[in-house]
């Protein structure tokens, strides 16, 4: 007796599906003329791109595979050989510093004359050649505005004014370790305030912090939808909210520095030429049009097109925005793990005492101002050190002994193990710290009786 | 006869290859790099620094934290509305019915999005409760964000579960506690709790598993110091080769494991529940009054809570700016527009994946449960096992292990390794719904006793006849539902999803909503592919629910 | 232990629509052995359930000793109730099931213990005192549910189908040590049972129901030779029950004749039976069977008879003769090496007027 024809016929219909499945594979799209782009845009920016593209060439399709800046990175380290992906397009200046270094991104000619060689004091294009600036970007604060008016809160204007106690309680950043504009956000005020004052102007900040987002899009997207009040962004997700119909608004403090958010060909593209004539086209008139739309709201970097914008439209190459900070994106890249590192054990981590720690600070400070306690005013500046002073001091990240600690990388085991001891360092800094200010701030509001 | 024949044997050859290549060899290769030095060594030193982190021992307790308190919440919504449809003579048990399905049709992270938007700092709920009493509540805040969202999608769980085991245990039971003079409360807690048990244990069991292994909810909260973000965020971050992505596979893996290996050391004691001989069903009590009226605000409560993410995302949908209002300010079917126009092709993508992914799980699936129940071949029982695995396997798990062991493998025809392609998220889908298929051909087979195949045979119908004429048509049905259930679980599936897509083209509807929702002009379009997907579930859900009536045999339990 | 009397008095209960007792009176003595018998469906277990407050009627009374229990909720009736599928605990060993009545009246631990302790010996399970209930074997799932029941010093103890779900050997060995058991507590019990052998046999007083209606209470020996009418008779042994006259014979003596037989006639014991249409019954063992004669015997005594068919019983050899339309059935003794008669076998029939009723509507 046979048991097991029921089941060849089962068989056959596996095959057949199996056939089916290949035949799918087989029609799928034909490389030749696709172009690989990763990138940390948003979806607004690139399908744009896309449709004006390949409306243009229609022999070339684009691929848009939507990466964060540092999965982006990984994404393309990790791609073999024999399918690199062709084009990196993203903002944060360092990320580039990073492929150049590893030998991932290639050199290649081209791009318009009209671009000016530097926007502020930074170059416009990498000079060495490997990648070139595509937008301009900008940092500074988004805040919703029925937000503000339901908590009758004034409009800021500065970093500084984010650390006011009024804010307390109203204000968002995301993390620099999750988000490459948010560390340039963070890169941009410590070099322009210097390493302490900035860290302390940083930290009162984060005391002020309902939230650190995990994901630098946690805050444009919390501060439109009315979740927080106010956010440090970079400038496009502000003012393409404001664009399209959210009640925020964007201004660009005074300590902010103009970055190009850059575009560079991959070592080892499949379509090279295709890829070109992609970032060809991205920094054309017709391509750097497009960072106008109110979705978009870029800046461009070919200053002819902001003859095209409309009223109000923020102009980096007429002075309406006031770039006082050169940014020195090696300075930054040297010291990315320890500022990110830093942040999130300091900041991330202890928001909640942070918090408790700026709350009993201001709350101290209000009820001393006016009267002369002199100890306890000594009691309040004790405390505002404790909670305020970066655990690693303007001295200590200058010396490359430490800075080497952490360019390691962690799969060495002995390396990971000393970067937790060093982070472990900073977390008990942090948490003995906060809860010793909190307490001597409360001492000092109880001698103003 | 002999014990089995030579197709018998070389089919279950063929799945057993399938089944090591897609899930246990992956699954093995995350265990394998989570211990090894580097240099083919054993090492427990990527444990000893993972434990090193408190980022990590932060996630880790938090990860636990909100599963914990998930099925805590859980419980306090579903063990009262259980007790109300299974002992109570109650209007509302239509209601309850309803609330043990609507979350369900809703995936969690699409969920989680309107539930920010009611519930928020800033949500619906919270601006009324500032208006009138000057209060908000941080109900969307961090964990207790993950924790909310996640209580009212998973509750159902428990609730079905433990409705089935109050509705099974023999009413004398029950009768002979309040004979010796036991009552109320008294009586729940010594004698119908602990009798309930096994369907409580087995769905709190599942309620913590998929809690602990979620990641689209804590990733569409912004809540990333939980074990699965972190996994996810290493591995996609710092890289493959990072070694914490395994350590926190492994980790998940295990509590999967232990959750599901207590759930089956209580479902052994089931026979508890099942009815005897000269039995009463249990009866009915009826409410008084001010009981019935309780019970009616009890399950309007949990209704509106239910029903708060579908309509928030309907709203949201529909909204044009929806900032710091109560509901949006104004409506349109732009969004809805947007979707069509531009990503018709996510869509496509779903049904075509899910599709060959449900009917792959359907002819596996059959085939394993043939092999099970009809033949003797040897190793039959693996493949059951290997089969049922897949479920303590959590999605961000399958796909690192996918990802690492075929990164440099190429199929014939196509570009790049098989991990750039989408048949990769196919396998992931196939495999991780396997399990449901598996159970639906196994109980629909069961159902079938093997003497209808025999006298078919007897009255002289071929093997072959006898299975196409008899066989196919009696668990066709049953079939079904496993295709159908296996299509919505994958249609909806986010954790292996966005590990693996490799490029937007490829993508499905799950990924579209995620990177839709992180749009800076507003979320309307990744809510209008969230309502496309909460129809697509619905749709199926109504359909399997009537494969289901159609059969005899209840619905096996989903723990098993 | 407690002497109680229960007293049903008018007891009604309907489920919905369905009347599942009607107007039942009943009065168990104290200490009394007392069943319930009935077909499936005829109320007996409901009348136990309502006993014991499971079952709330619509009219009349429960009292119990002094007390009326009508709307006393199940839990403080302090009535012990065995219920049919025993419905012993799975989640809770032997001595936990024992215990849990007990625990329940807050009693010592101490008390508790020793009670358990003596239940369970007096049931003769000790032993097993931290096995689970399905860990045991059927009997000794019935004991534990019986030290369950009685533990707790119930005023009444109700049993429900105590016997039905044990193999027959088993039945007949339980159902002696249950009649011991009571008669040494002296408890005032009753039971439910469908098997009117097993309530005959072990019962002090019966009470036959049929749809919901109590058809007749008495000792078994009551019921079975005077059943009050052709329910109790039919229900109570085997018996043939003809319907037709009662005519006067030629001296006088009141003689049956059955519808549709003819040649058919049967004497009637005294004179005092009212002439006219009558049902009779009388047991297979009250026909007496003699080899045909040619002519049958003058007055009534006898009459023809075919053998239609034969049921070897053991102990007796059951015959169903007919004659006429009338069918008979004769139980006769079987002893080693006596030859039955065959099939299609004429033979004369006599039953002994004594044994002869008349039964009521």
């Amino acid at each position: 007796m046979t048991r097991y024809s029921g089941l060849s016929e089962r068989k056959t219909r596996f095959l057949a599906v199996l056939a089916a499945v290949a035949a799918l594979w087989l029609a799928g799209p034909a490389s030749a003329d696709q172009v690989v782009v990763v990138t940390s845009f948003p979806k607004e920016l690139t399908s744009a791109y896309k449709k004006a593209f390949e409306a243009k060439y229609p022999n070339v399709k684009l691929e848009i595979l939507n990466k964060g800046t540092t999965a982006g990175i990984v994404y393309v380290r990790e791609a073999p050989a024999a399918s690199k992906p062709d084009v990196f397009w993203a903002s944060a200046p360092d990320a580039f510093e990073v492929l150049a270094r590893e030998k991932l991104l290639r050199k290649f000619e081209g791009g318009s004359p009209e671009i000016p060689a530097r926007i502020g004091n930074y170059p416009m294009n990498d000079p060495e050649g490997f990648y070139r600036g595509q937008a301009i970007s900008g940092y500074g604060i988004m805040w919703n505005t029925r937000y503000l008016k339901a908590h009758k809160l004034p409009e800021p204007r500065e970093w500084a004014d984010l650390a006011k106690p009024v804010y307390h309680g109203h204000v968002a950043i995301s993390s620099p370790s999750k988000s490459g504009t948010t560390h340039l956000t963070v890169e941009t005020i410590l070099q322009g305030e210097g390493w302490d004052k900035g860290w302390r102007q940083m930290l009162e900040i984060a005391g002020n912090c309902a939230a650190v987002t995990e994901r630098s899009f946690g805050v444009p997207d919390g501060v439109s939808s009315g979740q927080f009040g106010i956010g440090l962004v970079i400038d496009f997700l502000g003012l393409a909210a404001k664009n399209s119909g959210f009640p925020v608004d964007f201004v660009y403090p005074s300590v902010t520095a103009l970055v190009p958010a850059n575009i560079a060909l991959i070592a080892g593209a499949r379509n090279a030429e295709a890829a070109k004539t992609f970032i060809g086209f991205t920094l054309s008139p017709e391509g750097q049009q497009i960072l106008l739309d109110p979705k978009i709201s870029r800046l461009p970097v070919l200053p002819s097109v902001y003859a095209k914008a409309p009223a109000g439209y923020p102009n980096p190459f007429t002075g309406t925005i006031k770039a006082s900070v050169s940014f020195d994106a090696n300075l930054s890249e040297s010291r990315y793990y320890v500022v990110t590192s830093m942040f999130d054990h300091a900041i991330t981590f202890r928001l909640k005492e942070l918090n408790k720690a700026k709350k009993a600070i201001d709350d101290a400070a209000a009820r001393l101002a006016g009267k002369r306690n002199a100890e306890a005013e000594k009691l309040l500046a004790q405390a505002r050190d404790l909670a305020f002073t970066p655990p690693v001091s303007a001295a200590k990240v200058k010396d490359k002994a430490f800075i080497a600690v952490f360019q390691g990388g962690k799969k060495d085991p002995e390396a990971a193990r000393k970067i937790a001891a060093v982070e472990e360092q900073w977390d008990r800094h942090a948490k003995e710290n906060y809860s010793k200010a909190a307490e001597l701030a409360e001492k000092a509001a109880a001698m103003a009786r | 006869m002999p014990r089995f024949t030579f197709p018998q044997a070389l089919l279950a050859f063929a799945l057993g290859l399938f089944l090591a290549a897609f899930l246990a060899v992956p699954v093995g290769t995350v265990a394998y790099v989570a211990f090894s030095d580097g240099a083919g060594g054993f090492t427990l030193g990527h444990f000893s620094s993972f434990f090193e982190i408190s980022l990590m021992r932060e996630s880790f307790v938090n990860s636990l934290y909100v599963a914990g308190m998930s099925v805590l919440l859980a419980s306090l919504l579903a063990v009262p509305l259980a007790y109300l449809t299974a002992r109570l003579r109650f209007r509302g048990a239509v209601l309850i019915q309803t609330l043990g399905v609507l979350p369900l049709v809703m995936p969690s992270f699409v969920g989680a999005v309107a539930m920010q938007l009611v519930f928020g700092r800033s949500g619906s709920i919270n601006l009324l409760l500032g208006d009138w009493l000057g209060i908000t509540l941080p109900l969307m805040d961090g964990l207790n964000g993950v924790i909310f969202v996640e209580t009212i999608h998973y509750f159902p769980f428990i609730l079905l579960n433990l409705t089935t085991s109050l509705s099974g245990i023999d009413g004398s039971l029950e009768e002979a506690a309040q004979n010796l003079g036991a009552n109320g409360l008294r009586l729940f807690r010594r004698i119908v709790f602990p009798l309930a048990m096994p369907g409580y244990i087995a769905g709190a069991s599942l309620v913590f598993i998929k809690v602990f292994d979620d990641l689209g909810t804590p990733l569409v909260l912004n809540v990333t110091n939980m074990l699965a973000p972190q996994a996810y965020l290493r591995i996609t971050s710092v890289g493959l080769d990072d070694p914490f992505g395994y350590v926190i596979s492994v980790i998940m893996v295990s509590f999967s494991l232990l959750s599901l290996w207590i759930a089956e050391r209580f479902m052994k004691k089931k026979e508890y529940a099942t009815i005897s001989r000269g039995s009463v069903s249990p009866a009915k009590r009826r409410l008084s009054p001010l009981g019935a009226a309780a019970a009616y605000v009890f399950v309007v409560f949990v209704l509106l809570l239910v029903l708060a993410p579908h309509a928030g995302i309907l709203l949201l949908s529909l909204g044009k700016v929806w900032s710091f209002t109560m509901i949006p300010e104004g409506y349109t079917l732009e969004h809805y527009a947007t979707i069509f126009q531009d990503s018709p092709r996510m869509i496509v993508n779903t049904l075509l994946y899910c599709t060959i992914a449900a009917g792959l799980d359907v002819l596996i699936g059959g085939a394993i449960a043939y092999l099970i129940l009809r033949t003797r071949v040897p190793g039959r029982r693996l493949l059951d096992f290997a089969a049922t695995a897949a479920l303590a396997i959590p999605g961000v798990v399958l796909a690192i292990g996918l990802l690492r062991t075929f990164r440099h493998v190429e199929l014939p025809f196509m570009d790049g390794p098989v991990t750039a392609t989408w048949a990769i998220l196919v396998l992931a889908y196939t495999v991780r719904r396997l399990p449901y298929a598996l159970r639906s051909a196994i109980s629909a087979l069961r159902q079938l006793h093997v003497s209808l195949e025999e006298a078919a045979e007897n009255l002289g119908a071929p093997k072959t006849r006898a299975v196409r004429r008899i066989v196919v048509p009696l668990v066709a049905g049953g079939l079904l539902a496993g295709f159908v259930t296996s299509f919505i679980t994958a249609s909806v599936e986010l954790s292996a999803t966005i590990v693996l897509t490799a490029s937007s083209t490829d993508a499905p509807i799950s990924y579209g909503i995620y990177w839709y929702l992180q749009s800076i002009t507003g979320r309307g379009p990744g809510a209008a592919l969230g309502v496309v997907a909460v129809a697509i579930v619905a749709v199926g859900t109504y359909l399997s629910h009537r494969f289901v009536k159609n059969r005899r045999e209840p619905k096996e339990s989903e723990a098993i | 232990m407690q002497r109680a009397a229960v007293s049903i008095e008018n007891l009604s209960l309907s489920f919905g629509g369905t009347e599942v007792l009607r107007d039942v009176d009943l009065a168990v003595e104290p200490g009394e052995f007392f069943a319930l018998l009935g077909p499936s469906g005829s109320g007996k277990s409901t009348l136990l359930r309502a006993i014991a407050g499971f079952s709330r009627p619509q009219g009349g009374r429960i009292v119990i000793g002094a007390t009326d229990v009508t709307r006393v909720p199940p839990w403080k009736r302090n009535v012990g109730l065995m219920f049919q599928n025993y419905a012993l605990w799975p989640h809770m060993t032997v001595r936990e099931n024992v215990a849990f009545g007990l625990e329940e009246r807050r009693l010592s631990r101490r008390t508790i213990r020793e009670k358990v302790e003596g239940a369970l010996n007096l049931v003769g399970l000790a032993d097993l005192s931290e096995r689970r209930p399905n860990q045991l074997s059927g009997g000794q799932q019935q004991r534990v549910a019986l030290a369950r029941t009685i533990v707790i010093e119930p005023q009444v103890l109700l049993l429900d189908e105590p016997l039905s779900n044990l193999d027959a050997k088993l039945r007949l060995h339980m159902r002696q040590e249950l009649r011991a058991l009571q008669r040494n507590l002296g408890i005032t019990t009753l039971f439910v049972t469908h098997d009117q052998e097993e309530a005959l046999a072990i019962a002090n007083r019966v009470a036959l129901l049929d749809q919901g209606v109590l058809q007749q209470v008495g000792t078994p020996v009551d019921l079975y030779d005077s059943p009050a009418n052709r329910f109790v008779a039919g229900f109570v042994g085997s018996v043939n029950i003809l319907e037709g006259e009662v005519v006067s014979g030629p001296s006088g003596e009141p003689i049956f004749l059955p519808a549709g037989a003819r040649d058919v006639s049967i004497r009637l014991p005294g004179g005092e039976a009212v002439r006219g249409s009558a049902t009779l019954a009388f047991r297979p063992n009250a026909v007496k069977i003699s080899p045909a004669l040619d002519h049958p015997p003058p007055g009534g005594t006898a009459f023809h008879a075919v053998v239609t068919a034969r049921e070897f019983q053991g102990e007796t050899i059951r015959y169903t003769l007919r004659a006429g339309e009338v069918e008979i059935l004769a139980d006769l003794p079987h002893l080693v090496g006596a030859p039955a008669l065959e099939e299609n076998k004429s033979v004369t029939v006599s039953v002994i007027p004594d044994q002869i009723r008349l039964l009521g509507a």
